[in-house]
């Protein structure tokens, strides 16, 4: 079994090769939507160093996929949350049929990618804003 | 009740998730402009405020965690620059949460990387959404003020250098820069006067001094002009000495006479046809 799976991939190391080096030649034409100059700062700050484009843009493709992937499961829930509602109130939806990020949404499609995200209940003038007055006097 | 939440919203605003304050706020509000740009592409029309903050702020720190990712693994390799392998393993790492085609094989070599090619795949059915406006190159520049004093020569501080708690648009301090170019004058002439002197040996490569100074400033050139009036003679003899060795007629000539010296060896040495052909030569002269 592993044998095999050496002659396998002694044979097609070749063609990985290739196929990765094409990818990065690839890479010299596309722009990330992340622009080379802010993941160079990021990357600068953290103490990567490179001087290759190819590989600045590797990590912005990266970080794009990773940003996309979430929203896209965002946008499922967001999808599954509209149609889950009754029918009547959907008719009203439909009229605004934009779609938009929310937190609640977000936190959801965040959780499975081990990020744990809580929406602020409310917004305080002061930490002690919520209790109840008699906690607040003890 | 309302009145009260609709105060505390720009609270809210002015005071971002926690890590915003800490980021310097020019680049997290890139980062926002283009995860903005990534969940339109995704199909939202809309998000709300504290979402984007917060996918932004994942943005960046997935950045900073690939690359000390990759930092890490360069570092333990004994190099200071990382490399593709570190980048992929990098990538392997971050994405081995929810998991890529390939994970299971301990021992792949990073050549067919299950990430990698799941980024392929990626960059072959996304649209190329280039970010909404090309930025300058260097967006963080520490020196810059440094650069800026150097393209103005005359707007510099005390030591040449612009001192860091003065901002970047106020103009130069006039008295301090003159007192400065004063000294600098004297030094220069005292260079020049050391430099007319050594002309007298070189004269080519005070001629390129000359020019030098002519470039760097105008003032200092005035400088030397006023200065001239004192070691003229020094200075003719200069002249006189640069057309005697420099100007092209007489060194024509010498070569002639070179020549003609030549041709006489030759007319001696020569046999008849050769010497009927420099004759031509020099009637024709």
């Amino acid at each position: 079994m592993n044998q095999s799976q050496g002659q396998q991939t002694g044979e097609g190391r070749h063609e990985d090769d290739a196929a990765l080096a094409d990818f990065l030649a690839s890479l010299m034409d596309y722009t990330p939507t992340i622009p080379d100059e802010l993941v160079e700062h990021y990357l600068g700050k953290s103490g990567f160093q490179c001087p290759d484009v190819r590989l600045i843009r590797l990590v912005a493709v990266a970080t794009q996929k990773f940003i996309a992937d979430v929203a896209t499961d965002a946008l499922q829930h967001c999808k599954a949350r509209q149609s889950a509602v009754v029918k009547d109130k959907r008719d009203k939806q439909q009229k605004d049929k934009r779609l938009t990020l929310t937190m609640d949404d977000l936190s959801k499609s965040l959780q499975e990618y081990g990020v744990n995200v809580k929406h602020q209940e409310y917004f305080a003038d002061s930490p002690s804003a919520g209790l109840d007055p008699a906690s607040r006097e003890e | 009740m309302k009145s009260k939440s609709k105060r505390n919203r720009p609270l809210a605003a002015i005071h971002p998730p926690s890590t915003a304050s800490t980021e310097s706020d020019y680049a997290f509000t890139l980062t926002r402009i283009a995860v903005a740009q990534i969940c339109n592409s995704v199909g939202f029309a809309a998000a709300e405020a504290p979402a984007l903050e917060i996918l932004s702020d994942i943005a960046t720190r997935y950045l900073r965690s690939i690359a000390k990712s990759a930092a890490d693994s360069a570092n333990s390799a004994g190099r200071t620059q990382s490399n593709l392998v570190d980048t992929v393993a990098a990538a392997e790492e971050l994405s081995s949460v929810s998991g890529f085609p390939g994970a299971w094989r301990a021992t792949g070599s990073f050549l067919n990387s299950g990430a990698v090619k799941v980024l392929v795949n990626f960059l072959k059915y996304s649209e190329e959404i280039p970010f909404a406006k090309p930025l300058p190159r260097k967006i963080f520049p520490i020196g810059s003020g440094k650069g800026l004093t150097k393209v103005g020569s005359n707007n510099e501080y005390i030591g040449g250098e612009r001192k860091q708690h003065i901002p970047k648009w106020l103009p130069a301090m006039p008295l301090i820069e003159k007192e400065e170019e004063r000294g600098r004058k004297k030094g220069k002439e005292i260079w020049g006067f050391g430099g007319e002197n050594e002309e007298t040996e070189r004269e080519m490569a005070g001629e390129e001094n000359g020019k030098g100074r002519k470039g760097i400033e105008l003032p200092l050139k005035r400088g030397k002009v006023r200065f001239k009036i004192g070691s003229g003679g020094a200075l003719g003899r200069v002249c006189s000495r640069r057309r005697g060795g420099g100007i092209g007629k007489r060194v024509l000539c010498e070569n002639w006479i070179f020549d003609d010296e030549n041709q006489n060896k030759s007319l001696r040495s020569f046999q008849k046809g050769d010497i009927k052909y420099c004759k031509t030569e020099t009637t024709g002269t």
